[in-house]
């Protein structure tokens, strides 16, 4: 994991979360499956949540550091 | 088909929406550091990203 984040030379903390913690806080699971889904929070203030990105539109960082530029 | 598919996700995804206040947490990270979210908002927007299984094939 470590070498992973320096290969994206990422200056952002890197969560591993095996047990699911943050999975199941945030219920990004289809209950129905056994997969999780790819998805962005961008949270503000008082923790609101300010966007979410998911599946294609999650792939791509910048919509979720333009969303940030705006707050 | 795209209409069931719309449906089925609405009514099975219960992650929060814009507007909602996220559920707050404390975690470590790979270099040992811990990190709160509700801390974080403090200094500006936190971008929270899930990326399932990201060590997998899958």
């Amino acid at each position: 994991m470590k070498k992973f984040k320096a290969s994206l030379t990422a200056d952002y903390p890197f969560i591993a979360d095996p047990e699911g913690q943050l999975l199941k806080l945030f219920d990004v699971k289809y209950p129905l499956f056994t997969v999780a889904k790819r998805i962005t929070f961008v949270i503000g203030k008082d923790r609101k949540v300010l966007k979410v990105f998911e599946g294609s539109n999650a792939l791509d960082p910048n919509h979720a550091i333009n969303a940030c530029m705006n707050y | 088909m795209m209409i069931p598919s719309v449906l089925l996700t609405s009514v099975l995804f219960t992650a929060p929406k814009i507007g909602d206040t996220a559920p707050d947490f404390t975690i470590s990270d790979t270099a040992g550091l811990s990190h709160q979210l509700s801390k974080m908002v403090r200094e500006g927007p936190v971008i929270l990203a899930f990326f399932p299984k990201a060590f997998t094939g899958g």
